[in-house]
């Protein structure tokens, strides 16, 4: 069975910016209590983690850079790019956008 | 006559009783009029108080953004230097023929930053019945003490409460919904928009202040205006920071430790176009003014004009102007309607 991460079901519908000092359902917020934990989860036990985009009312820039770009910088982005894979049938540039983010993550 | 002598007696006991209420009555009203007496004479001692120390201030009979920039971003600045030292505002709109929401939701955050200064703000409304009208159905009465006519009451024009600390995304995401109904009938939702509403309040919040903490203030206020019978809906964001253009000039500096000789002109075009990274040679990650063009570009949105410090925008005609007065500040304005591509088909 498919490891997904339903970003709008179990995280927020509404996700925010990107610290937890800017608001609500931030990118950290993301990053901290859900990405990273199932992301060690799924590398634990040699699986993909599949995230799925669709549900939510849109994402901020600063939102996917601080989840995705964070996840890159800690554990490398080819470790990222191996385990991570991404459906978005409602907004399909999120993918290539994600993606971009987690290449730029060893410049930062 | 034993009856009679009764009557009497109980007609007595009836007209005393009568009477006491008439009394009771009486000085009921006398304490209210007397009451109102004190509040209008004291309202009027008031207002010659503050008419001996007051400026007034004339708003441009078009007060447009769009189709009259340097006169209504000049009236704004003369607002927003005014000093505490010169005593109370008047902002006279008795002239005013023509305004829209961009104009009032800046006129309600500059109203914001001159409270924050302990400055009394008073003013008069327009005397042209439908730029009346565009006034009280705005929401600026919801922020401002002032009449609104009943008709005008209950309207679908919306000016948002102002944001201060945190990203409001879910109020942003009900606005959204609310504007695709007015497009398509139905409540929908729509990312790209509400995208773009994050990245503003954000940047708002977190960019617009680099000098100082501004806590407890106003910092974006968000116009929203409906027209359901050409199904079109037009927003006008304002954030009365220092500006996109010195906020990209204070990050270059302090990562590059020397200034770029750049135009404002170009520097604004350069970070819209997601340049600045390229053309420094810094890790420049900042990604929401692209993402904003990108929306106009892929047909999201129309109508996009961005004024910023002294540079007015205009990405529909592609026009650059530099302003004759500098705004404190940024300005978003865009439309959308039924010629926009727009994610609507999810509920």
């Amino acid at each position: 069975m498919a490891n997904i991460l339903n970003i709008a079901e179990e995280f927020s519908a509404t996700p925010g910016a990107r610290l937890r000092e800017d608001g609500r359902a931030s990118g950290q917020q993301f990053f901290e209590e859900l990405l990273r934990p199932r992301f060690i989860e799924a590398m634990q036990e040699n699986d993909n983690l599949v995230i799925l985009l669709d549900g939510t009312h849109g994402y901020a820039t600063s939102f996917l850079d601080e989840a995705f770009g964070r996840l890159a910088q800690e554990f490398g982005v080819n470790k990222v790019k191996n385990i991570l894979s991404f459906i978005s049938e409602e907004e399909p540039y999120l993918i290539d956008e994600i993606n971009e983010y987690i290449e730029d993550a060893h410049q930062a | 006559m034993g009856k009679k002598i009764l009557k009497q007696k109980k007609y007595q006991k009836s007209v005393s009783l009568r009477e006491l209420k008439r009394r009771k009555i009486y000085k009921t009203w006398r304490k209210k009029r007397n009451l109102l007496l004190i509040l209008t004479r004291n309202r009027k001692k008031q207002r010659q108080k503050q008419q001996k120390n007051e400026t007034i201030y004339l708003a441009p009979e078009i007060f447009l953004l769009r189709d009259n920039t340097n006169e209504v971003i000049r009236f704004m600045a003369l607002l927003r230097e005014h000093q505490p030292h010169q005593g109370s505002v008047y902002i006279d709109m008795s002239k005013v023929k023509k305004i829209a929401n961009g104009s009032i939701g800046m006129l309600l955050s500059v109203a914001n930053i001159l409270s924050r200064k302990n400055i009394i703000v008073s003013g008069s409304k327009p005397e042209n019945r439908d730029a009346n009208r565009t006034l009280e159905r705005s929401g600026f009465f919801n922020f401002v003490q002032g009449h609104v006519e009943e008709e005008n009451r209950f309207s679908t024009d919306t000016m948002i409460a102002r944001g201060k600390e945190v990203v409001n995304q879910v109020a942003s995401s009900r606005i959204v919904m609310d504007c695709m109904k007015t497009i398509t009938s139905e409540s929908r939702r729509n990312q790209p928009i509400q995208r773009m509403l994050i990245e503003m309040m954000a940047n708002s919040v977190n960019h617009a202040f680099p000098y100082h903490r501004a806590k407890n203030i106003n910092k974006w206020v968000l116009a929203v205006s409906h027209d359901s019978t050409n199904k079109k809906v037009t927003f006008s964001f304002i954030d009365n920071g220092v500006g996109i253009i010195e906020t990209l000039k204070l990050n270059i500096r302090q990562k590059l430790k020397f200034t770029i000789i750049w135009s404002n002109k170009e520097l604004l075009e350069t970070a819209f176009q997601g340049n600045i990274g390229s053309r420094t040679g810094l890790a420049y990650r900042g990604r929401g003014l692209p993402s904003i063009l990108k929306n106009f570009k892929s047909n999201n949105i129309s109508e996009l004009v961005v004024i910023s410090n002294n540079v007015f925008l205009d990405f529909q005609n592609d026009i650059v102007n530099e302003l004759d007065t500098s705004f404190q500040g940024t300005f978003y304005y865009w439309e959308i309607s039924q010629s926009c591509n727009y994610n609507g088909k999810y509920t």
